[in-house]
């Protein structure tokens, strides 16, 4: 890439994380994320806490499938203009894709706030936490699930952007995202729960059960399933590129397939590595008395 | 009616509104073949059906349908048409997975399936009249957040959760009746408005 063409799409990528930021969805999606976690962390003890990541992957993830789609979609409408500028439809993918950089650091400060929270207001001995299970484990399901989803659901848009022109792909593509994550989630407590591993968004946590008052945390490596969320970020940004004919150059086709194989490799160590099966807590003495008083 | 067909089969949008039923057909199929397992989807589906409702009023062309010889309620109803597909996967599957899986009330999941139906459309159509032609997009963005946020369960009490998975309280009612009513008034308002013209 030339001097003039890395300034270009810095300035590029440059507008487009303002227009990220200043989304009014985002806006909703970014408030909702650390407002909803701060009023749960300080609300009593906090529980069920590696069931958290579902806030930021929800409100600031899917939101910004759905930011990033019509941010993409926005720029293509004026198509006959945009021939004619000095820079092309890979440049503008490129400015996309870095701001993506602005749902991150929300998934970022997220993480940063629950540590925060939990530290100021710790759970109770016996929840799925720090020194319950091991800190990879916790650190995989913040990071993976919550984290990269922000990340992934930027991407995603962008990708969906490129390549989906019907109306209304962004909200389905969205709708079906979280559809499919819960159907597979579906499998998380049978002895077949790695299947579900193939999935964009894990669930790691069953949440407290009301009739026992335990918790389970189900099988394999969330670690390594950030790893394998983190190619399929990757793939979706390359495969966006893709949709620029000048842009599908050995170099790019080189990468996606490197990507495809790191990213089945890190499924396969996510299905077989951390836990071997799922654990159940012993019952949260906070949590049985609360379903006593309903 | 043949007419009537023939215009709803060139002005909607079909891509988006069969495959939102189509989602909405393959997740109730997942819930009666496996109910023990993915039974809870049923809950989420509301939202792709939402979005089967949101597009069925977009107009790229709305400058000339207006000044075209039928009249917007006859436009309107002909697309209206289209909802039938997505009604009729909600209520047959609905009516399977309640037989199969008892969860909750058949009367309770038809009346949560008329009134996103009827929000969504209600709300494209006030959209419609207030000068925006293509207001699928941003209903079905607002109706996928909006009834996919319950199923995250986060800051609602029990009592509200607004499903008939385990019973289906009287304040759950409440809300979807609300639901529905918003939603005629939304359409009722805009007819009277004259939707594209």
């Amino acid at each position: 890439m030339t001097t003039t063409r890395i300034a270009t799409t810095h300035s590029l990528a440059l507008i487009e994380v303002k227009r990220f930021a200043r989304h009014p969805l985002f806006i909703v999606g970014a408030l909702l994320t650390l407002g909803l976690t701060a009023v749960m962390g300080t609300r009593n003890e906090p529980g069920d806490l590696l069931s958290w990541p579902v806030v930021p992957a929800f409100f600031t993830g899917v939101s910004s499938i759905i930011v990033a789609a019509r941010l993409t979609r926005s720029a293509e409408r004026a198509d006959e203009a945009l021939d004619t500028a000095p820079y092309t439809e890979a440049d503008r993918t490129r400015a996309l894709l870095a701001a993506s950089v602005v749902p991150f650091a929300v998934g970022l400060l997220w993480m940063i706030e629950l540590l925060v929270l939990t530290a100021v207001n710790p759970p109770h001995p016996v929840e799925w936490w720090f020194g319950t299970t091991s800190d990879l484990y916790v650190l995989g399901v913040l990071v993976g699930n919550g984290v990269v989803a922000c990340l992934g659901g930027a991407l995603l848009g962008v990708l969906v952007g490129r390549w989906l022109h019907f109306p209304g792909a962004p909200a389905l593509v969205a709708v079906g995202i979280v559809v499919g994550a819960m159907a597979m989630n579906g499998v998380s407590e049978t002895a077949y729960s790695q299947f579900r591993l193939w999935t964009p968004w894990v669930s790691w946590h069953s949440g407290t059960q009301e009739e026992d008052g335990t918790a389970t945390i189900f099988a394999g490596s969330p670690a390594w399933s950030a790893v394998y969320l983190l190619c399929l970020c990757a793939a979706a940004a390359l495969v966006a590129l893709w949709h620029d004919r000048s842009a599908r150059t050995p170099q790019l086709r080189r990468a996606i397939a490197g990507v495809t194989v790191v990213g089945v490799v890190a499924l396969g160590l996510s299905a077989s590595l951390g836990l071997d099966e799922n654990l159940v807590s012993p019952p949260n003495p906070n949590k049985l008395a609360k379903t006593a008083t309903k | 009616m043949s007419s009537l067909l023939w215009y709803a089969q060139r002005a909607v949008p079909w891509p988006v509104t069969l495959g939102a039923t189509g989602m909405v057909a393959l997740g109730l199929a997942a819930a009666v073949l496996w109910p023990d397992r993915v039974g809870f989807l049923v809950a989420l589906l509301v939202a792709p059906l939402a979005i089967a409702s949101s597009f069925v009023l977009d107009e790229p062309s709305a400058p000339a349908v207006e000044v075209a010889p039928r009249s917007a309620s006859w436009r309107t109803g002909a697309r209206a048409l289209a909802l039938l597909a997505p009604a009729a996967v909600w209520l047959s599957g609905v009516v399977l997975v309640v037989q199969r899986q008892a969860i909750g009330s058949r009367g309770g999941w038809l009346l949560i399936g008329a009134a996103s139906m009827t929000l969504a459309m209600g709300a494209a159509a006030l959209l419609a009249a207030s000068g925006r032609p293509m207001p699928g997009s941003y209903v079905s963005t607002g109706a996928a957040l909006a009834f996919l946020v319950p199923y995250m369960r986060l800051p609602l009490p029990d009592r509200a959760w607004p499903y008939p998975l385990a019973g289906f309280p009287r304040e759950a009612v409440l809300i979807w009746l609300v639901v529905l009513t918003l939603g005629a008034a939304a359409l009722a308002a805009a007819l009277r408005k004259r939707i594209h013209g």
